[in-house]
């Protein structure tokens, strides 16, 4: 590149300055015909499935096909909204959904009210304290099994594998306390409330579920829903957690399992597909929303990611409240996850996205038509409903209706999701 | 926090160090369970299960050695079949994609009133999922769909008839269309030989359309770097919109080129969604691909599931992507270092 010596040579143009002026209006209307063009020709066939759902059963597959509908039949709307398909609400999907979002709503209220502020290592003690938080956590397992058993039955293997990941998360969330040094008294007010709170919540969703019926569209919409906004939300809590531990802590291993990390971010989907499914099997999770959420409560793109952004972050703010004696949980909960707000935005709208969109394992471990989410039921209903393309067509645009909206009101953070996938390789 | 440099000597007499680093441990507590157990442990079972005849109803597995790879790699079998297939898919839409990706990154960033909104339209078909797309691309191939009613109009205008296609069910090659239409042919025997599939190319083009928008974000983000003075002083010296394109925005560009690239390569060569949706590997399995076929034998779509010989034919494609993607990477750096 030649050395510039005049800085602000931009006037200097070797053309006269009409010409100059003439070609930058024309070149910039040929961007505008190229913008509108091609804009266009990507949105066509989202126009032409929105006016197909409005025609009759064979008008859509006429020759030769029309633009608009001869009449708009509007009501292949509700048409597709009552369809059945078969199939009744089964206890074991609905109570899983509620399973879930309970233990969800649980950890987070558990976590949000367990520490008091001011007063530390006052109150009850912790040698009395922590075993009894520990024992708390071990029960509430046992009561989601109980829970189980009591609602439909379950298998013994469902109940053992169900208990034990309730319980884990139970004894971390209490671990994650334990090392604010709390208010022992509060701790166990906490996880009292949190459980009635987790309780009322499993319930209220398993009742949805059931509400919403077996294979009718509303609860695919249902399942898809809850599902994608579980799974973004309880990755968004660990990634985050996780990527504050590699991004500022300092611990034995750090760089190995980190490293560890970014190379398994290399193993082809392919690879893990038939032996998950074994194992999501021989656990009794399939049809069930464990298989979908459980493996994936934490997310390696989502850590590095956040990594990466809090790696860029000053800590002056966090120094600070270390001085004042908070601990890493405090700082984590009340200075690095506000500070981390716009990241944790785009990888939430990322995780709700990819799962709302996901097919393959929804396909795999999802099977009942009370547990399908969109993708599986459009394409399972497709193949039922052979000639109702307009049925299939309102199916499409519902589904495409969600991530749409949100990406119109989030478009921002979208486009920095994608650039931040920019440092991924 | 590192405040300073903590003390690295006497790990468990130190309480702040001690507390720091089992802070840390409960802190990447969930996922290293997940890991353990949805990746080392899967990883190492899907090793394990590829030696064995396997499936969810025979316990335990039987040993068969490296059989399930040889016959993956039988020359006549379907998984090298699926590979000539996906190779095909990934050498055409891979390229295609990043060179439009990165002219439409281009256009966009042209400094126009409301490129902005142009942007979001753009990007907006990416944020459907590919199983929407693909249903309304199934009705668009359809016989009596709209593509062949455009191909209809156009070919009327320069006065030709337009022979409706089945474009989902055609598996004539892309080679051996060329020969019938030069007066030749290709026989059936040599299948590797014919090109393509339309069916197959219907669904290339229906991914490069879904992809390329994503990618046009990555080029544009890329783009927006790169220092407006670099562009100024070309113009300075007199170089129009072509060459500041190949001599500044390309070079600039590399390393998003490269990784658009990689990351194509990755997601192509493990298409599912839309030959699942749409082909189930047909017709003549001109669209059998190596995921499909994966997870078809895995569940058991023509006769009994067999997970072991599903999970060899993963390895082999997991060790082909690597290879590919590093191979790649090789070659374009190389290229960058005369720069």
């Amino acid at each position: 590149m030649a050395t510039v010596t005049q800085p602000l040579a931009r006037p200097l143009s070797p053309r006269s300055s009409t010409t100059a002026l003439a070609s930058r209006r024309l070149g910039r209307l040929l961007v505008y015909v190229l913008l509108i063009t091609i804009g266009v020709i990507l949105f066509t066939p989202f126009i032409l499935a929105f006016l197909g759902t409005f025609k009759t059963d064979a008008e859509i597959i006429v020759w030769p096909p029309s633009f608009f509908p001869a009449r708009w039949r509007v009501e292949n709307w509700p048409r597709l909204w009552n369809t059945d398909v078969g199939g009744l609400p089964r206890a074991e999907g609905a109570t899983s959904l509620g399973l879930s979002t309970g233990l969800f709503a649980f950890l987070g209220v558990f976590l949000l009210t367990g520490l008091s502020g001011e007063q530390k290592g006052k109150g009850l003690p912790r040698a009395v304290g922590l075993p009894i938080s520990l024992l708390l956590a071990v029960l509430i397992g046992w009561a989601s099994t109980y829970y189980l058993e009591m609602r439909f039955g379950a298998s013994e293997v469902l109940k053992w594998t169900t208990g034990i990941s309730v319980t884990l998360f139970a004894l971390i969330a209490v671990g994650i306390l334990s090392m604010s040094r709390p208010d022992w008294g509060r701790v166990l007010l906490a996880m009292v409330g949190a459980l009635v709170v987790g309780l009322v919540v499993t319930f209220v969703f398993e009742q949805l579920a059931i509400q919403a019926g077996g294979g009718r569209f509303l609860r695919w919409l249902f399942n898809t829903a809850l599902l994608s906004v579980i799974r973004a939300f309880v990755m968004l809590i660990f990634c985050s957690m996780a990527a504050y531990a590699f991004a500022r802590l300092s611990f034995p291993g750090k760089n190995l399992i980190f490293n560890f990390m970014l190379a398994s971010m290399m193993i082809p989907g392919a690879v893990t597909l038939i032996p998950t499914y074994v194992l999501i099997a021989k656990l009794g999770w399939v049809n069930t929303a464990y298989a979908l959420i459980f493996p994936s409560v934490v997310n390696t793109f989502g850590i590095f990611m956040l990594t990466q952004f809090l790696k860029a972050v000053p800590r002056e703010l966090e120094e600070a409240a270390f001085i004042d004696g908070a601990s890493y949980f405090q700082i984590y909960k009340d200075v690095v996850l506000p500070l981390a707000r716009p990241a944790l935005l785009t990888l939430f709208i990322l995780q709700f996205q990819g799962m709302w969109n996901d097919f393959l394992a929804p396909l795999l471990y999802l099977n009942t038509p009370d547990m399908w989410v969109m993708n599986v039921a459009l394409s399972v209903f497709q193949q039922q409903y052979k000639a109702q393309w307009n049925l299939t067509l309102v199916g499409a645009m519902i589904n495409a209706v969600v991530p749409l909206t949100m990406f119109f009101f989030f478009s921002r953070y979208y486009i920095e999701g994608v650039s931040y996938a920019g440092v991924k390789g | 926090m590192a405040t300073g440099t903590p003390p690295r000597r006497g790990f468990f007499n130190n309480p702040r160090v001690r507390d720091e680093a089992l802070t840390a441990y409960l802190f990447i507590s969930p996922y290293l369970l997940v890991t353990l157990v949805f990746t080392v442990g899967v990883v190492l079972f899907a090793i394990y299960i590829s030696f064995n005849q396997f499936n969810l109803y025979t316990w335990p597995p039987e040993w068969v050695g490296l059989d399930n790879y040889v016959k993956a790699l039988a020359l006549k079998g379907q998984f090298i079949h699926s590979l000539v297939n996906v190779i095909w898919y990934v050498i055409i839409v891979v390229p295609t994609q990043t060179a439009l990706a990165l002219a439409l990154a281009t256009l966009i960033n042209v400094k126009v009133r409301g490129s902005q909104i142009f942007r979001t339209v753009f990007y907006a078909p990416s944020v459907t999922s590919s199983v929407v797309i693909t249903m309304i691309f199934w009705w668009l191939y359809l016989k009596t769909g709209y593509l062949n009613f455009f191909l209809t109009q156009l070919w009327s205008v320069f006065g030709a008839h337009w022979q409706a296609v089945e474009w989902l069910n055609a598996p004539k090659g892309l080679f051996q269309l060329i020969a019938i239409a030069l007066g030749g042919n290709i026989p059936s025997s040599l299948s590797y030989l014919r090109g393509p599939s339309v069916t197959w190319m219907a669904i290339m083009f229906q991914n490069i359309f879904t992809t390329a928008p994503t990618f046009m974000i990555m080029f544009l983000a890329a783009l927006q770097e790169v220092p407006p003075s670099l562009y100024e002083a070309a113009a300075i010296d007199g170089a129009n919109n072509w060459q500041q394109f190949w001599k500044i925005s390309v070079p600039m560009l590399r390393p998003v080129i490269l990784l658009v690239i990689v990351l194509g390569t990755i997601g192509t060569w493990q298409v599912f969604d839309q030959v699942k949706i749409l082909t189930s590997g047909g017709p003549l399995d001109t669209t059998l691909v190596p995921v499909y076929l994966i997870y078809s034998e895995a569940i058991g779509t023509n006769g009994p599931p067999t997970m072991g010989y599903a999970s060899a034919m993963a390895f082999l494609l997991a060790v082909i992507i690597f290879i590919f993607t590093f191979v790649q990477r090789r070659v374009i750096e190389r290229g960058t270092e005369q720069y």
